[in-house]
């Protein structure tokens, strides 16, 4: 985006020799978190390359997992890379990066300061006089449209009102770059779309107070509404999948079928993870193979009720869907990556089908599908099956808890391997595969006779 | 953008009134009466004093007591102070470095079960030498007994209230450069506000009873008397006069009712600013004091003022502590290596194994027998003080609870009730005993619940007051009855506030027992085998090694119960019976 006819009031002038060194460089930058058990280190991003460039929105998207927020952090200079470096205008960044600012997803308001101070902390921060920050400040809040508010506390404030206090906090600091980590989505969808709208009504105007923006976002059409480049991320590890350009003029209008063409394309990425991106996409490596025991967040139950959704011949295409059932895509994903790792439902150029599984158990009745989903479970997840044998071996036919979740804390870290323990069990239990207890914390068979456990 | 106009929440802009004069005026006069009243007291706490005269007890007219009882508040106040300095300074030197964290809270933990009594006789000596010939020495004493009352739990609730930051409000502070000084005064003291403010005023309100019992002390037979409302129970009880135990108890409920109206409720409602949660405080505490302050024009016109003077002097600070350019964020702080936890282990053992062994030899290898005898004999109380006062207590806390109007009526007195320091009830119950011949064997019981039992009671009807509506409706229409109501329905909904509850009464009761197992009326003596007759009387007589082996027993047994018996009480109840 280097040909961007708006030119902020403070970017320096470029030497004529050769272009200025882009605003933030990440090279083969990798993160790596401890396994659960400590034997190992998990990446979470792994050999990124991304370059911020003056005069541009980035926007970064991907599925959770693919540790957008945490390339946020690491721009900021809130976590230190494990691998590769950061250069901040070609210097390496060390410690907090002091050019940028953030605007959170939960806004992260002081509740116990008035609006205004909360917008001023950083100018105080700075030592700067009580007058000029106080002047700065009111600015601020003026483009953001809360002069009038500047006594008020935080909890007096709608939610929208308090993430513009989280821009105009961001404003005062004319950061050289402005990250914003999902800044609307714990916002409702009326007020989030205004948000966004006005936003992007100061970006166009031509004097807003940062040079560049990063939004991390998991929402495709926000993506497409704000940015000028969109950055895929590929999931566990996060790493660039690729870039795909978004030309479209501003302000934009997302009912232009040029605004929908790259909305259905960016799905079509969102959803098939192993599908190259973009004109000039890496060739497909042969990579890592996911990770055998990933399990993802979602009951049983949700994949039975999103069967029933799919028409049984056409399938559907996931924009028509998400739109039908009023889902984030970030809350439908795990619901179909979980059916497809159940072999119940396949996805294919962002358009879901069921198998022949898929329809066998729409048409079951009750213990039919139960069943079944027991049969797939232990063909399809590798957990289950290992669970299975070691139930087997044991003599008393019971195994603790510490066992499976050992097992998933050599490839995951805590939290991951707990979550996905929480899954695991909610799976075996409503499909009366084994039966546990939470408060001897043990699996035991179901003697085949299905029959399920309650209580927790 | 649109812009949206709200009522600024700043300073009141009230016209001057007649009204306004009278309040201005008022509080004027009441700053004045305060500052006053405290250079004239504080005056009074350096008289000069000599150990070896023999000292007088105190007049006994009812006209003095007020005096007293502003010089025992004055220490409870000067105790709270430092209590927070040194809760904050701690526990924000815990929350930043992991080594300071295992170093010192296990310490810490150790320290807050230790009976507080029976360390006067070390502390007292050890004050008088710091100030020979003056009466500082013994108010530096009894000021210790009260801080070492309540400082432990407030450095693990401001530790607890750094730890629980949101991540992202230190993300921000990161970003937006705080200030050393800025982190602390934006975003550390005020997460902190609410819990230090609670924790504050319940420790409080149990300092009385340190407060009380430290003005009047035998230490190496020699006994050593501060002006107090508890020095002058103590020479009411000497003198057998009933009538002037009344008129300091008496005092004693004004006193408690006057800071909570003047101290306390005011800082309770002003605290509320510093909720994280918007908007959903279950009841907001209101202060007719802290409506009055905020009136005031004049408090107003000072406020504004001291913030314009103090400007140029926070602008300052802000540059001094500015936060480095390298400056991490202290999201993951590195893992203090575990041999630290060995460490404090042998260090406290290098302490105590030879002062044990010392006093060991001196004392004879049966002593141990008689000393885990009296352990028994008031483990044996303190079960019957929890029991019995969770046996009488529950139906009462469910009856009350479960009135929403009932309990808002009783709750604040029921705090009042139980900041009244039992040592104050104890002459009425000792000639009880003396008169009907009961042994104290049993009575001690009674007098150990006096100061126990409210913590049950407080905390289950709290508990009963905060079970969910639906869960009530669900029980009446389900006509949950008689024994089935309470073991599926109140016993585990209770189960939580009723471990809370039990954890903090058998502390109080463990402490009690040191002043309940040995009560005295004028030349009457009361006394009955235990481990806190032991204590007290190692003391009075200062035998440095009964006294040692009596306070190491006893906080073992407190540090152990809480390790074996109420952590795991309190994860269960955490487990399985949250809400």
């Amino acid at each position: 985006m280097a040909t961007d006819t708006r030119a902020p009031s403070h970017s320096p002038a470029p030497p004529a020799d050769r272009p200025p060194p882009p605003l933030l460089r990440l090279q083969q930058v990798a993160k790596l978190f401890s396994s659960a058990d400590g034997h190992s280190q998990v990446a979470v991003l792994d050999e990124l390359d991304l370059e911020i460039h003056s005069g541009e929105v980035v926007a970064l998207l991907g599925r959770s997992g693919s540790g957008k927020s945490t390339v946020l952090r690491l721009m900021a200079g809130l976590l230190g890379a494990s691998e590769g470096q950061i250069e901040r205008e070609g210097q390496p960044l060390r410690g907090l990066n002091r050019d940028v600012a953030i605007v959170f997803q939960s806004f992260a308001l002081l509740p116990w300061l008035t609006v205004l101070q909360n917008t001023a902390v950083g100018l105080e921060a700075r030592g700067l006089p009580e007058r000029e920050v106080r002047q700065r400040a009111m600015r601020a809040l003026a483009m953001v449209g809360l002069e009038g508010s500047a006594e008020a506390y935080p909890r007096e404030l709608s939610g929208g009102m308090r993430q513009r206090v989280g821009f105009a906090r961001a404003f005062v600091m004319e950061p050289a770059l402005l990250l914003m980590d999902e800044p609307f989505s714990a916002l409702d969808v009326l007020t989030a779309e205004n948000l966004r709208r006005d936003i992007d009504e100061l970006w166009a105007r031509g004097n807003f107070p940062a040079r560049s923006i990063v939004i991390v976002t998991h929402s495709i059409e926000e993506a497409v509404l704000l940015s000028d480049r969109v950055v895929l991320l590929s999931a566990n590890p996060g790493r660039v999948r690729g870039i795909v350009p978004n030309p479209l003029p501003r302000p934009r209008d997302d009912t232009h079928p040029d605004f929908r063409a790259l909305v259905n394309e960016l799905y079509g990425y969102m959803t098939d993870p192993d599908r190259p991106v973009g004109p000039a996409a890496p060739p497909p490596e042969a990579g890592p193979a996911p990770l055998s025991l990933a399990l993802p967040p979602a009951s049983l139950g949700r994949i039975c009720d999103l069967l029933e959704l799919v028409p049984e011949q056409d399938g559907i295409s996931l924009a028509e869907l998400a739109d039908e059932l009023v889902l984030e895509l970030d809350e439908l994903l795990p619901i179909i990556d979980a059916g497809e790792l159940l072999a119940l439902m396949e996805v294919d150029d962002a358009h879901l089908r069921l198998t022949a599984e898929g329809q066998t158990l729409l048409a079951a009745d009750e213990d039919g599908r139960q069943e079944l989903l027991r049969r797939q479970l232990l063909a399809h997840v590798p957990l289950a099956g290992e669970l299975q044998r070691a139930l087997e071996a044991s003599d008393r036919g019971e195994v603790d808890r510490d066992v499976v979740l050992d097992r998933l804390g050599e490839e995951y870290t805590r939290i991951e391997a707990e979550a996905m323990f929480d899954t695991f069990v909610s799976w075996v239990r409503s499909c009366g595969l084994f039966r546990y207890s939470r408060e001897q914390e043990r699996f035991r068979s179901t003697g085949g006779d299905g029959e399920k456990e309650g209580g927790g | 953008m649109k812009s949206t106009v709200l009522v600024p929440a700043g300073a009141p802009e009230g016209r001057l009134t007649l009204r306004s004069l009278a309040v201005d005026l008022s509080l004027l006069l009441a700053g004045l009466f305060l500052v006053v009243l405290i250079a004239n007291l504080g005056s009074q706490m350096a008289v000069s004093f000599h150990p070896s005269a023999r000292q007088a007890g105190l007049d006994l007219a009812p006209i003095h007591l007020p005096y007293y009882a502003a010089r025992s508040l004055l220490r409870m106040f000067i105790g709270l102070a430092i209590s927070l300095l040194i809760g904050v300074s701690v526990g924000s030197l815990t929350a930043r470095s992991a080594v300071a964290e295992r170093l010192l809270l296990p310490v810490v933990d150790v320290l807050q079960s230790v009976p507080v009594l029976g360390f006067l006789a070390v502390i007292v000596p050890f004050f008088l030498g710091l100030f020979p010939g003056n009466a500082l020495g013994l108010e530096a004493a009894s000021i210790f007994a009260i801080v070492t009352g309540q400082v432990w739990n407030l450095i693990f609730c401001y530790h607890q209230s750094l730890a629980t930051i949101p991540g992202e409000l230190l993300e921000a502070a990161g970003v937006y450069g705080f200030s050393g000084w800025q982190r602390f005064t934006r975003l550390e003291l005020p997460s902190s506000a609410i819990p230090l403010v609670w924790n504050g005023m319940v420790s409080f309100a149990g300092g009385w009873f340190f407060a009380t019992q430290s003005e009047a002390i035998s230490v190496d037979n020699a006994s050593y008397i501060l002006p107090g409302l508890g020095s002058y129970v103590a020479s009411a009880i000497a003198l057998q006069r009933m009538d002037s135990v009344l008129w300091a108890l008496l005092t004693m409920l004004v006193l408690i009712v006057l800071t909570d109206q003047l101290f306390w409720r005011p800082i309770v409602a002003w605290s509320e600013r510093f909720r994280f949660d918007s908007g959903t405080a279950a009841q907001p505490a209101g202060s007719w004091l802290l409506e009055l302050l905020q009136q005031s024009r004049a408090l107003a016109w000072l406020g504004g003022r001291l913030e314009r003077m103090s400007a140029p002097l926070r602008r300052r600070l802000n540059r001094w502590t500015a936060a480095g350019r390298q400056e991490r964020l202290r999201g993951r702080r590195r893992e203090a290596p575990r041999w630290l936890d060995a460490l404090v282990l042998v260090l406290g053992g290098l302490l105590l194994v030879p002062a044990l062994a010392h006093s060991l030899r001196q004392l004879g290898s049966l002593e141990i027998l008689r000393v885990v005898g009296c352990a028994l004999l008031t483990l044996g109380r303190v079960a019957a003080v929890v029991g019995a006062s969770t046996w009488l207590f529950l139906p009462l806390a469910v009856t009350i609870g479960l009135r929403p109007k009932l309990a808002s009526l009783l709750q604040p007195l029921m705090l009042m009730l139980a900041s009244i320091p039992a040592n104050l009830l104890f002459p009425f119950f000792t000639v009880v005993f003396l008169l009907s011949g009961t042994p104290l064997t049993l009575g001690c019981v009674l007098l150990m619940a006096m100061g126990a039992q409210w913590y049950v009671l407080f905390n289950t009807t709290a508990g009963a007051s905060a079970i969910p509506n639906d869960l009530r409706e669900m029980a009446l229409v389900f006509h949950l009855r008689g024994r089935q109501r309470w073991r599926r329905f109140l016993m585990p909904a209770l189960f939580s506030s009723w471990v809370t509850g039990a954890v903090t009464a058998s502390g109080a009761a463990w402490n009690a027992s040191i002043v309940a197992e040995l009560v005295t009326w004028g030349h009457h003596r009361l006394s009955t085998p235990g481990l806190g007759s032991y204590i007290a009387e190692a003391t009075a007589s200062g035998d440095k090694p009964r006294l040692l082996l009596g306070l190491v027993v006893m906080s073992l047994l407190v540090v152990g119960f809480n390790r074996m018996l109420w952590r795991p009480l309190h994860r269960l109840a955490e487990r399985r019976y949250g809400h």
